[in-house]
């Protein structure tokens, strides 16, 4: 069994109030698909790094060494924990540079799936600097079979600068009848995009990728990551729906289910099935690239590991697809602004062909206007996207609740770290109670491109 | 006395252009290779006709053994993919064109040649395409010139962007599609 899938933590592990993690950054020789090598970096010498767990309660003790040549910082994804533990290089802490050293110690909070990646500005994600924390919530429902599937693609760099640059000419390979296709105008310059050599599950491409192996009458619960630093992702099993009870770690205001998966960047959902029969199927990521079959991985009963495993188009044509609005529950009336003390509005913009900037109202990093905010302000940040591409906005250090999509409010508002926001004039509202450790929080898209190019403020705690 | 018969005969014939579709949209590259010269542990696919039978190929894809997942072809769809990978390399049929594409890494530019065994064609036209949402990209048209012997022409077919194109070459009211990987 590959150590992607996640048995029941033993008595012994709960036992311990503290969790002793040893995380290094080390440089590596990593070969994703045949014919592609590419230097990269892994947390101790794997991608994704290890999936680290701990039960809801616990402290950790992370020991994080940088053995690579790239400036590094961890930052974990969806927590809400002292603001020097952020991780967030320049923001919170000093870059941690090669032979250097930094200790996290925090109580992960709340539970849930979220993640840790690097957060230097040194592209260190797109590097393979990333892995999942699982924080157990001892109150969930169990499940007879749990894996953390990590979707990830490992980029040409000649590409991501120029995607940075504005003028890349990689194409967009998102799915035949997605969204970000239907949403494609001829006045689009793109530029934007980055080329990908290998599109990976848990550090490999089908077939080599790692199998699961259920059994008739199994609950499975999939931990489902986005790790991708620029590619929204579809993610379906074929022959089944999956059921999402968590977004971003956090429970879902009622359970959904859903024939694929839409999974912005550094999303994540909780998904699962029911075993009904024998069978071997495929849990895939789909996109129109001509290598998007890579992204596959088989999920079989006993008995199965030698079928041909059924697999799904790469075409989101008649598909039910997870979107905020199903999954809150329609629109309802009006957003519930009680108690709110604090606004920002955001134009989300930039992005031109052979330009490197992406901007919020108008600026880049760190000339954006950020966000005072006292502790206890419950406060409204209202983004209008006027780009031609979807950017997954995310706030560090605190859980966001998505209460308005496009102008209409949710009927039941989802919490999150990360959301979506549509292009072409799509607008998003979040509402957020600053209760988290006094400090500097960082607001960014989460499109590494996007981020590196400009589009990230602040939250101040004054 | 004879008794006539009516036999209803149902003749399949197979479309090159839905299989190149079919092959384009499962991703059978992501393994056999971008110019389908197979990988470590998967099979070339160019030439495929010359190995195995026709019916062998349909087997296998409508039938496949593992890691090649089932994709649910019919025997149709099956019957169009085999005869799409039949033509990649000018076909078993002697009075197919023949097309080859260089350079082998495609960036900016892609050199097609067209050798015609049987009729001679009055103009070869080539236009390449790629599917994005409701905005196909297209490239400009191009007329190929015939060289000295007639039977072959050429012609140089230009990409705004990589990704995944298909050149569409026309000649005589026939069109061959010919899907290809374009890099940077």
């Amino acid at each position: 069994m590959s150590a992607f899938a996640l048995a029941k933590l033993p008595e012994r592990a709960l036992a311990s109030a503290v969790v002793s993690i040893r995380l290094t950054a080390m440089p590596m020789r990593y070969s994703p698909a045949p014919g592609v090598v590419v230097e990269a970096i892994g947390y101790n010498g794997s991608i994704p790094g290890p999936v680290l767990r701990v039960a809801h309660g616990q402290r950790v003790a992370v020991e994080y060494v940088n053995q690579s040549s790239i400036q590094t910082g961890v930052h974990w994804h969806g927590m809400v924990l002292p603001n020097a533990m952020d991780g967030a290089v320049g923001v919170t802490q000093a870059p941690v540079s090669q032979g250097g050293r930094f200790i996290y110690a925090f109580a992960p909070d709340p539970p849930g799936t979220r993640w840790y990646h690097d957060h230097a500005g040194d592209l260190g994600v797109l590097r393979g600097l990333f892995g999942m924390f699982v924080v157990e919530d001892l109150r969930d429902e169990p499940a007879d079979v749990e894996c953390a599937v990590i979707f990830h693609d490992v980029p040409d760099f000649a590409s991501v600068h120029a995607a940075m640059m504005g003028d890349s000419r990689a194409p967009m390979i998102d799915p035949m009848g997605s969204p970000e296709m239907r949403a494609m105008k001829p006045s689009d310059k793109m530029g934007d995009e980055v080329r990908y050599l290998a599109h990976c599950i848990n550090g490999a491409t089908y077939p080599k990728t790692k199998s699961l192996q259920v059994k008739v009458g199994d609950r499975v619960r999939l931990r489902i990551l986005n790790a991708s630093a620029t590619q929204t992702r579809y993610v379906r099993l074929a022959g089944h729906r999956l059921r999402v009870t968590h977004a971003d770690g956090n429970p879902v205001p009622s359970p959904m289910e859903f024939d694929a998966l839409r999974i912005g960047v550094a999303e994540r959902y909780d998904a699962w099935f029911e075993v009904r029969k024998p069978g071997a199927w495929l849990l895939q990521g789909l996109s129109s690239d001509p290598l998007a079959f890579q992204q596959a991985m088989v999920v079989y009963t006993e008995g199965m590991e030698r079928a041909a495993p059924l697999s799904s188009p790469q075409s989101l044509e008649g598909v039910d697809y997870l979107t905020y609005e199903k999954l809150g529950g329609g629109f309802g009336s009006a957003v519930d602004e009680r108690g709110v003390t604090a606004r920002a509005n955001y134009t989300l913009g930039g992005g031109a062909w052979d330009s490197p900037r992406w901007t919020l109202n108008g600026a880049t990093w760190p000339n954006t206007a950020k966000i005072h905010v006292r502790r206890g302000d419950r406060v409204r940040v209202h983004f209008k996207n006027t780009t031609d591409m979807d950017h997954p906005m995310h706030l560090h250090g605190h859980v966001i609740r998505v209460v308005e999509i496009d102008g209409k409010p949710l009927a039941h508002p989802l919490d999150k770290d990360t959301s979506l926001v549509r292009s072409n004039g799509g607008t998003l509202t979040w509402i957020f109670d600053a209760d988290s450790p006094a400090g500097r929080w960082l607001l960014h898209c989460h499109n590494e491109i996007h981020m590196m190019d400009g589009m990230m403020t602040e939250v101040d705690y004054v | 006395m004879l008794l006539h018969a009516v036999f209803a005969l149902t003749v399949v014939v197979a479309d090159v252009n839905t299989g190149a579709k079919l092959v384009a949209q499962n991703g059978c590259q992501s393994c056999h290779g971008v110019k389908f010269q197979g990988s470590a542990g998967f099979p070339p696919l160019y030439g495929i006709e010359h190995r195995r039978t026709r019916a062998q190929i349909i087997a296998a894809l409508v039938s496949p053994t593992a890691p090649m997942p089932n994709y649910g072809f019919t025997e149709a769809q099956a019957g169009d993919v085999a005869e799409y990978l039949a033509g990649l390399d000018g076909g078993a049929s002697q009075s197919q064109p023949i097309i080859s594409i260089a350079p082998a890494h495609l960036v900016d530019y892609a050199d097609v040649t067209v050798r015609f065994p049987g009729a001679l064609p009055k103009t070869v036209t080539a236009i390449a395409t790629m599917a994005m949402g409701n905005m196909p990209m297209k490239s400009p048209q191009v007329t190929f010139t015939a060289s000295a012997d007639r039977r072959v022409y050429k012609g140089r077919v230009s990409f705004s962007m990589s990704g995944a194109w298909t050149i569409h070459i026309v000649y005589d009211g026939k069109t061959i599609d010919r899907p290809i990987v374009v890099g940077q």
